[in-house]
């Protein structure tokens, strides 16, 4: 009997032995696999089909080639500050690489968020188009490179122009009469302008200042105040749906027909033409104002914030996606502009005339100026949309303090 | 025993510090201080003189009285329609109680394409021939906040005519009937009898959805954008658009302050024993 528990104990115990060295085998082995297969942490933000094409065509050839993973999520540029901070004072920084507005790069820098790049990693392909190469240096020392660039065009419904004989305007003047015939024809406005307020106002209040000859960081320059009171002469023909529209909602404005004419980054085109069908639609890069024709060249660039834990395998993420292949690719799937002269060829028939129609604005690109005080910037120029536009005060009793505010934030921050 | 007793209201305890206090304390001090600063009232400053904040609290108390008005009195029509048992009460029932199961911004979505400018309200009124051209329903503040308010009194109707349904069926037949041999006709028996008795629903369906209108924020933000602030849209642009999780919060506090106050106010009217009971 007492043979039979102490061999029972000896058995219990050889199996305790088993499943211990079992644990530590799959724990071990656990490791060697996250140790032979390194995980990347990028974010971006981008829309649902966006989304889809990184995580189905983008990403899967670089894990094969780099025998990684790579874990993409999606952070807006209005955060991406805070959660670099956070993991950065946590001590645990856990982003390998992000993709930034091309507009939100001072606080990053100015905070010590993003790595410096230095010799050969700021060496960029020769077929990436200079005016882009450029941009990411900040202080004279480079810390971002090109990875989207982006550009507004001017959508227009083909079929609506062609009814009421219109032609899609080039000038200001003639985007007044086109708003006007809407309105009188329809009884509704069908010209939209985003004015939600934010980022897509700002953007499009931008070009239109620059093209003006104004000073966008100067509300008070006598080309600003002319633009703007060229908005309130223009704001009783706008669509109603004007009040609202942000890049997302300009599109459906342009698919339900509310709107005929609005200007909005090239993503809409495969959306609007080749997903809805809507094959009246047309686009051209848009028109000019009394000065000059402008167009505000938007979009991403990469950084690796400081404390990356995968620097290396972070870089050559970054060749991957400034790769002709891949450029080609996102141009083809999602009609984004691309970043290299050289990757147009896989394009579509049915989407040439409307990357023509980029390359055409691309040309009259203007980049934004970097400034420390962008999110207050944003602020008063949208406080001025919404009072001039919306609630029609008078330029002249509106824009002075507003010019004042902004005058105060310049001094301060410069 | 009673160490039992306490060690059973542990995890309601825990759940309560972690998911209630805790954040409810952290917006507090968010709000009251700043990064290189520390304790300040800047924030509070920076709302009150900001040119949307009375508006957006003016909004906000606006969709609240339009919205909760046209909830009760449809919820109190549909229910007491209910009570009386008619033909067809379970197909009306499910049809009612749609809109309940329907996630807000889903809801927000339909409703524009009711209320949009290529819309079905204005495609009727046209064929109806009572418009000439389609109307701009969210372009005018006043049309825009009535607009708000149908849009939300569609998502919450169903959830006080459950509320003064149970309440309805709460109350004993025989006062009815005991009312019917005295003489009593229906509007007497319906503020002699139903009202009273109904009192305890009513202020429950009142403060749980008084406090849903207050926090109010799909409906205004997809039907009309930033043009309509309301006090949570207020605390959303500030934190996503400008990214000032500071006065975010200090916004929040405001509004949470707003709701405490009207239910505070409305419990010291309506007797908090009502709400107890």
């Amino acid at each position: 009997m007492r043979s039979d528990r102490s061999r029972s104990a000896v058995s219990t115990r050889r199996r305790a032995r088993c499943l211990a060295l079992c644990a530590l085998a799959v724990t071990l082995g656990v490791s060697a696999v996250e140790a032979a297969d390194p995980t990347l942490t990028v974010t971006m933000r981008l829309a649902e089909a966006e989304w889809r094409v990184i995580r189905q065509d983008v990403l899967p050839p670089f894990e094969r080639a780099c025998a990684c993973r790579v874990r993409a999520i999606d952070v807006s540029p209005e955060i991406l500050p805070q959660r670099l901070k956070a993991m950065r004072d946590a001590g645990r920084m856990e982003i390998d690489l992000f993709a930034q507005d091309n507009m939100r790069l001072q606080e990053l820098v100015e905070s010590g968020l993003v790595q410096a790049l230095e010799g050969d990693e700021t060496r960029m392909d020769a077929a990436v188009l200079p005016a882009l190469a450029a941009s990411g240096v900040l202080a004279d020392r480079r810390y971002f490179l090109p990875f989207r660039p982006n550009v507004q065009i001017a959508y227009y419904n083909g079929a609506k122009f062609d009814a009421y004989r219109l032609r899609p305007p080039r000038t200001w003047g003639e985007l007044l009469s086109v708003a006007k015939t809407f309105k009188e024809r329809e009884g509704l406005g069908r010209v939209l302008f985003q004015g939600v307020g934010g980022a897509p106002t700002v953007t499009q209040l931008y070009e239109w200042i620059v093209s003006a000859g104004g000073d966008p960081l100067d509300l008070g320059h006598p080309a600003t105040v002319a633009t703007f009171h060229f908005l309130r002469e223009l704001a009783p023909y706008l669509s109603p749906d004007s009040r609202r529209a942000k890049w997302d909602t300009t599109n459906d404005a342009l698919a339900q027909e509310s709107a005929y004419l609005a200007q909005n980054w090239p993503f809409g085109v495969p959306l609007l033409i080749r997903d809805y069908g809507k094959h009246a639609i047309r686009t051209y890069s848009g028109w000019a104002g009394p000065a000059r024709e402008a167009h505000v060249i938007g979009g991403d660039v990469l950084g690796i914030p400081v404390g990356a834990p995968n620097r290396d395998l972070a870089l050559r993420l970054i060749r991957h996606l400034q790769s002709r292949e891949i450029q080609e690719t996102l141009a083809s799937r999602l009609g984004w502009p691309t970043i290299r002269g050289d990757a147009v060829g896989a394009l579509e028939p049915w989407m040439r005339p409307h990357v023509a129609a980029v390359q055409d604005a691309m040309r009259h690109g203007v980049f934004r100026e970097n400034v420390p005080y962008w999110a207050e910037y944003e602020r008063i120029a949208s406080e001025a949309v919404e009072r001039i536009l919306w609630r029609k005060e008078a330029v002249d009793e509106a824009l002075p303090p507003l010019a004042a505010r902004l005058s105060d934030l310049r001094k301060g921050r410069r | 025993m009673k160490a039992r007793a306490l060690l059973g209201l542990l995890p309601l305890a825990t759940y309560l510090s972690c998911l209630t206090v805790a954040p409810v304390a952290s917006t507090l001090a968010m709000s009251a201080t700043a990064p290189d600063v520390g304790i300040t009232l800047e924030h509070f400053r920076r709302i009150v003189t900001d040119y949307q904040f009375g508006e957006a609290v003016i909004n906000t108390l606006v969709i609240t009285g339009i919205g909760l008005t046209l909830e009760m009195l449809l919820g109190l029509g549909a229910a007491l329609a209910l009570a009386g048992r008619p033909v067809g009460r379970r197909i009306f029932s499910i049809l009612l109680l749609v809109p309940l199961g329907v996630p807000t911004i889903v809801s927000a979505a339909v409703m524009r394409t009711v209320f949009g400018t290529v819309g079905y309200l204005n495609e009727a009124l046209l064929r109806l021939g009572a418009i000439r051209s389609p109307v701009d329903w969210t372009g005018e503040r006043w049309l825009a906040l009535v607009t708000v308010a149908v849009a939300d009194a569609w998502k919450v109707t169903p959830l006080i005519l459950l509320i003064l349904l149970a309440g309805l069926q709460a109350i004993p037949g025989e006062l009815y009937e005991a009312a019917r041999t005295d003489g009593a006709s229906g509007w007497r028996q319906f503020f002699a009898i139903t009202l009273p008795l109904l009192k305890p629903a009513v202020t429950m369906a009142l403060i749980v959805c008084g406090v849903d209108a207050f926090r109010i924020f799909a409906l205004p933000l997809a039907l009309v954008g930033r043009g309509l602030p309301v006090l949570s849209t207020y605390a959303y642009v500030e934190y996503l658009e400008y990214g000032n999780p500071h006065t975010a919060a200090a916004r929040g506090v405001i509004l949470l302050g707003m709701i405490l106050v009207t239910v505070l106010a409305y419990l010291k009217l309506a007797g908090p024993e009502e709400v107890l009971r």
